[in-house]
C-alpha cells in the first residue's frame, strides 16, 4: 500500500488509564494503516480498547503515546472532516429530522441553504425520503440510525467512525441495515472504521477485518476478506465466508474465549 | 358511550356529596362557624364576589403572586445556570444552596414583613423566595443531565462550549425548567398568601385572616374555593407554555394520542419531569 493512498495511519498507539488499582491499558502498542475509500471492520471482545481507538481517532481523547493521521496530518482534537455514528442513534429530540442531519453545518456555520439539498438527497439515498419534517420519536430505530448515519455524511467528512451502530438494533433490522450500509458505502465511497463485536457482521461488511485482543487491547490479525461486492446475505453460506469467522474466532478461543 | 356516563356519573356525585354535607350540617343542627352547610358558603360566594370586595383583593394577591413568581424564576433560573456551568460558582454557593433548601421559607415571612412592610414589596419577596428554589435545583439539573453520547458527539464536530450550550444543554434543560415553573407558580401563590396572613392592608390572605376574627366561617370556605379556582388555572397556564415550548416532547402528545399502546412510554416520559419535581419540593 502507498504512502500516498493512505487514509488513516496509526503507529505504536496506547491508551493507558490511571485508576485505583493502577494502570490499565486499554490500547496497547498498536499499528495499522487503512486506505483510501476502504471500508475497514474492527472486531474485539468487549474491554478490547475498540471504542478507545474510535475516539482517539474521532480527536476526542488524547492517546498516552504513538500517533495517529488522517490524510497525512496529525490527529491533535476534535476534527471537522470526520463522521461519527454511535451505538445509539444519538439524535437531538427538538430538532425534525432534517435538522438533525443539519448539525454539523450548523455548529460548523457552513451554508445551510446548500446543504439543505444535500441532506435531503442523502435522506433520500438512506431511503427517508419524505421524513425531513418529522421529529426523531415518531422514526422506529432502524430509521433514527439511518438518519445518524445521514448526519455523519452531510459535511463530506473524509472518513467515517461507527461504533457499533447497529448493536441496539434486534438481529432483523441488523442484517437489513448491514445491506444498507453496504449500498450506501458503495455509493458513496467513505473511508470507514467500522467497530463491533459480531464476528459475521465484520467480515460481511469489511475489505479488511482487524482483529483485536482483551486487555490490553493489542492488534492480533489483519484478515483480507476478498468477497465480491456487493454482497448478498446469501455470502454468509459460502464456505470462504466461513472459513474466515472460523479463523477469526479460533483466534479469540486461542486467548481463552470471548469476554 | 363510557365518556358521557362517566360525566354524568361525576356530576351525579358530585350533586350527591354538596346534599349530604347540607344534609349532615342541618340534621345534626352543627352550628355555621363549625361547619357551614354549603348553601351558606355560595351565599358568602355571591356577596363577596357582588360586592366588589373579592375581586379587589384578589387581583392585589395575583399581582402579588405573579411579580414574585417572575422575579423568583429569573434568579433561580440565572444561577441555577451559573452553578451548573461554572464549577467555582458552584464550589461557593453550593453550601448555601443545600443549608437553605432545608429550611420552610415560609417560617421566613414574619421576618421578611418585618424588614419590608406591611405593602407589596414584602409580599412579592416572599413569593419570590419561596418560587426560587425549585427553578434553581431544576435548571442545575436539567444542564447537567446532558446525555454524555450527545456532548460526545458535538465534541467531535469541534462545537465550542458555548455552542454545547445553546445547541444541546440549554434545550435538554428545557423539560426540568418547565416542572420547575410548574411547581413555583403554586408556590408563589403559597408565600404571597402566608405573607399577607402575617401582616399586610389587602389580599385574599388578609381577607382569610380577618374573617378568622370574625368567625365567619362561611366566608373562608368561600375563599378557599376562590383559591383553589386561582391555583388551577394558573396551573393550566404553566400547561399551555409547556406545550409550546416543548412541542417536541412526546410525552406533551398524550392529550392528542390517548390510545393505550402510546400510553406507556408517555408515562415513562412523564416519570423524569415527576422526578424532578420531587427533588425540586425537598
Amino acid at each position: 500500500m502507498s504512502v500516498l493512498t493512505e487514509a488513516i495511519a496509526v503507529r505504536n498507539l496506547s491508551k493507558s488509564y490511571a485508576t485505583r488499582d493502577g494502570h490499565v491499558t486499554a490500547l496497547d502498542r498498536t499499528s495499522f494503516a487503512i486506505a483510501e475509500r476502504e471500508f475497514v471492520a474492527v472486531v474485539g471482545p468487549s474491554g478490547c480498547g475498540k471504542s478507545t481507538l474510535l475516539k482517539i481517532l474521532a480527536g476526542i481523547l488524547a492517546a498516552s503515546s504513538g500517533e495517529a493521521r488522517l490524510r497525512g496530518t496529525l490527529i491533535a482534537g476534535p476534527r471537522r472532516d470526520i463522521g461519527i455514528v454511535f451505538q445509539s442513534p444519538v439524535l437531538f429530540p427538538w430538532r425534525t429530522v432534517l435538522d438533525n442531519v443539519l448539525l454539523p453545518i450548523d455548529v460548523q456555520r457552513l451554508d445551510r441553504a446548500r446543504h439543505e439539498q444535500v441532506g435531503l438527497e442523502l435522506l433520500a439515498l438512506v431511503g427517508l425520503h419524505g421524513f425531513e419534517r418529522r421529529y426523531p420519536w415518531e422514526l422506529s430505530g432502524g430509521m433514527q440510525q439511518r438518519v445518524a448515519i445521514t448526519r455523519a455524511l452531510v459535511h463530506d467528512p473524509a472518513m467515517l467512525l461507527m461504533d457499533e451502530p447497529f448493536g441496539a438494533l434486534d438481529a432483523m433490522t441488523r442484517e437489513h441495515m448491514n445491506l444498507e450500509l453496504q449500498r450506501i458505502w458503495l455509493e458513496r465511497r467513505k473511508t470507514v472504521l467500522f467497530i463491533t463485536h459480531s464476528i459475521p457482521e465484520a467480515v460481511f461488511l469489511g475489505d479488511r477485518v482487524l482483529v483485536m485482543t482483551p486487555r490490553p487491547g493489542r492488534l492480533m490479525d489483519d484478515v483480507r476478506v476478498a468477497l465480491p461486492r456487493p454482497r448478498s446475505l446469501e455470502v454468509m453460506n459460502t464456505p470462504e465466508f466461513g472459513a474466515h469467522v472460523r479463523h477469526i474466532r479460533e483466534l479469540f478461543n486461542v486467548r481463552g474465549g470471548i469476554g | 358511550m363510557r365518556n358521557t356516563r362517566n360525566v354524568v356519573l361525576t356530576i351525579v356525585l358530585f350533586v350527591l356529596s354538596i346534599g349530604a354535607w347540607e344534609g349532615v350540617v342541618r340534621g345534626f343542627d352543627i352550628p355555621s362557624f363549625i361547619l357551614p352547610p354549603p348553601s351558606q358558603v355560595g351565599v358568602a360566594l355571591y356577596r363577596g364576589f357582588a360586592s366588589g370586595l373579592y375581586m379587589q383583593h384578589l387581583g392585589y394577591t395575583l399581582l402579588e403572586t405573579l411579580l414574585g413568581f417572575v422575579v423568583g424564576s429569573l434568579l433561580g433560573f440565572f444561577l441555577g445556570t451559573a452553578v451548573a456551568m461554572n464549577r467555582y460558582v458552584e464550589f461557593f454557593f453550593y453550601p448555601y444552596i443545600v443549608m437553605f433548601q432545608s429550611l420552610p421559607k415560609v417560617a421566613l415571612a414574619p421576618l421578611i414583613v418585618v424588614w419590608f412592610g406591611l405593602g407589596l414589596t414584602s409580599k412579592v419577596i416572599n413569593a419570590a423566595l419561596v418560587a426560587f428554589f425549585p427553578l434553581l435545583v431544576n435548571t442545575m439539573v436539567g444542564l447537567k443531565s446532558a446525555d454524555e453520547d450527545r456532548v460526545s458527539l458535538m465534541r467531535s464536530l469541534a462545537a465550542s462550549d458555548h455552542q454545547i450550550f445553546w445547541m444541546l444543554r440549554l434545550p435538554n434543560a428545557l423539560p426540568f425548567v418547565m416542572a420547575g415553573l410548574d411547581v413555583a407558580m403554586i408556590f408563589a401563590l403559597i408565600g404571597a398568601i402566608v405573607a399577607e396572613f402575617v401582616g399586610a392592608q389587602r389580599g385574599i390572605g388578609m381577607l382569610i385572616q380577618s374573617m378568622n376574627f370574625n368567625m365567619d366561617v362561611s366566608g373562608q370556605f368561600s375563599l378557599l374555593l376562590v383559591l383553589s379556582v386561582v391555583g388551577l388555572i394558573l396551573n393550566r397556564c404553566i400547561g399551555l407554555i409547556r406545550r409550546r415550548v416543548m412541542f417536541w416532547d412526546p410525552s406533551e402528545k398524550q392529550v392528542l394520542e390517548t390510545s393505550p399502546e402510546e400510553a406507556a412510554p408517555v408515562a415513562a416520559g412523564r416519570g423524569v419531569a415527576a422526578t424532578a419535581k420531587e427533588g425540586a419540593r425537598s
